[in-house]
C-alpha cells in the first residue's frame, strides 16, 4: 500500500495534535469520547488529550483518534509512545484507523528527529482490539511496520515499530 | 587481495547452499573452521553444528564464512524459529564474507519453511554480540534482511527477529 494517509480516506480530514495544546481538537476529541463512551472510568478526559497525536475528522466530527504515552519498555531497552486507538464503529469498515496509523507514525518520527534530546525511538502497540483478531496472525505488519516482539502474559500482542533515523546507544 | 592473503572488503564470494544436503565437502571445511582452538564452546560438537549448515562463502579454495539454522522453539515469541549463527574464519574478519551470506540464507530458509509448512517454521532470529556488527549494531532494523531488534538477553546481547513473509499464527 503506497498510498498517502490521506489518499486512502478520501471525504475524511486528517489532523496533527501532537504537543500542540489546540483547543479545538481537544474539545472534539473529548466529545467524541463522550458519544462513545469509551473511555475507562479512571482516565480523565483533560489528561487523555494531553496525549493525543492526531485526530480524523468526517463532516466536521471527530471519527478517530491516535494517543500516545511515552514509555520505556525495558524488553528493548527504549523509549518508544505507545500507540491507542479508537474509531468510531459507524467508520470502522474504511481506512481510518490505517491512515491514523501511518499519520501518526509519520508525525511522530518527525518529531523524533527534531528533538533528538527525547530519545524516542519509535512506536509500540498492544493489540488488543478484537478487530485485529485476523490481523494478528500475521506477524509483521509491512505498511506501518508493525513487527510482534512478543506477548503479554495476558496474551495480548506486543509490537514494535523502530525510526528508521533512530540508533541505539552503543 | 591484500598483502596478507586477506581479502579485501567487497571482493566477491562463491556462496554454496548446503542446508539438508549432506554436502560432505563443505561440512569438512566447516568442521576443520570449528576445530580451531577456541572457536566453538566446548560442549558443541562439530559434527552436529555440520548439519545446520544453512551455506558457506568460499574465496576460491578458501572456506571464508558459515551459517547455521537450528529450529527452537522460543517462549516469548510462541513461535518456532531458526536460530542463526555465523562464523567467520579469521583471515577473513575484515571482508564482507558474512555479509555474502545474509541475503542467500535469507531466501534458502524462508525458500524451505514455506515448501515444509508441517515444519511451523515462523522466521529466524540471531544473537548478536556489542562490538560484532559496528554502525549495524546500533541500528534497530538492520538490513539486508533486515533482522529486528526484538529484545535483549539477561546478559546483554541483542536478539534480533525476521518473520517469514508466509508465517501466520493459527
Amino acid at each position: 500500500m503506497s498510498a498517502s494517509p490521506e489518499e486512502l480516506i478520501p471525504g475524511f480530514e486528517l489532523r496533527p495534535a501532537w504537543r500542540r495544546d489546540d483547543a479545538q481538537v481537544e474539545a472534539d476529541a473529548v466529545a467524541f469520547w463522550k458519544r462513545l463512551d469509551i473511555l475507562p472510568a479512571d482516565v480523565s478526559p483533560q489528561q487523555r488529550v494531553k496525549e493525543l497525536i492526531a485526530v480524523a475528522y468526517k463532516d466536521g466530527q471527530v471519527v478517530g483518534v491516535n494517543t500516545a504515552t511515552l514509555e520505556r519498555v525495558e524488553q528493548v531497552r527504549a523509549r518508544l509512545a505507545m500507540l491507542r486507538g479508537a474509531v468510531d464503529p459507524e467508520h470502522r469498515r474504511t481506512h481510518v484507523a490505517m491512515a491514523l496509523t501511518l499519520y501518526s507514525r509519520a508525525l511522530l518520527e518527525r518529531w523524533s528527529a527534531e528533538n533528538p534530546h527525547e530519545r524516542l525511538a519509535g512506536l509500540g502497540g498492544i493489540i488488543e482490539s478484537e478487530q485485529l483478531a485476523e490481523r494478528g496472525k500475521q506477524p509483521y505488519w509491512p505498511q506501518t511496520r508493525f513487527i510482534l516482539a512478543g506477548f503479554l502474559k495476558d496474551g495480548r500482542q506486543l509490537r514494535l515499530s523502530w525510526f528508521e533515523d533512530f540508533r541505539i546507544d552503543a | 587481495m591484500t598483502g596478507d592473503g586477506t581479502p579485501a572488503s567487497g571482493e566477491g564470494f562463491d556462496v554454496r547452499v548446503a542446508w539438508r544436503r549432506d554436502d560432505l565437502r563443505i561440512e569438512a571445511d566447516a568442521i576443520a573452521l570449528w576445530n580451531q582452538p577456541g572457536v566453538l564452546p566446548a560442549d558443541v560438537r562439530p559434527e552436529v553444528r555440520a548439519k545446520q549448515l544453512v551455506a558457506a562463502a568460499y574465496s576460491g579454495d578458501r572456506l571464508a564464512a558459515v551459517a547455521t539454522a537450528v529450529p527452537e522453539q522460543v517462549n516469548f515469541l510462541h513461535a518456532r524459529m531458526l536460530v542463526l549463527r555465523g562464523m567467520t574464519a579469521p583471515d577473513f574478519r575484515r571482508s564482507h564474507a558474512q555479509v555474502a551470506l545474509t541475503l542467500p540464507v535469507k531466501e534458502i530458509l524462508e525458500t524451505w519453511a514455506a515448501a515444509h509448512p508441517e515444519e511451523r517454521v515462523a522466521g529466524v532470529i540471531g544473537f548478536v554480540e556489542p562490538g560484532i556488527w559496528g554502525e549495524m549494531y546500533r541500528m534497530p532494523v538492520a538490513p539486508p534482511w533486515p533482522l529486528t531488534l526484538v529484545a535483549y538477553t539477561h546478559d546483554g546481547l541483542q536478539v534480533r527477529a525476521a518473520w517469514f513473509d508466509h508465517f501466520r499464527f493459527d
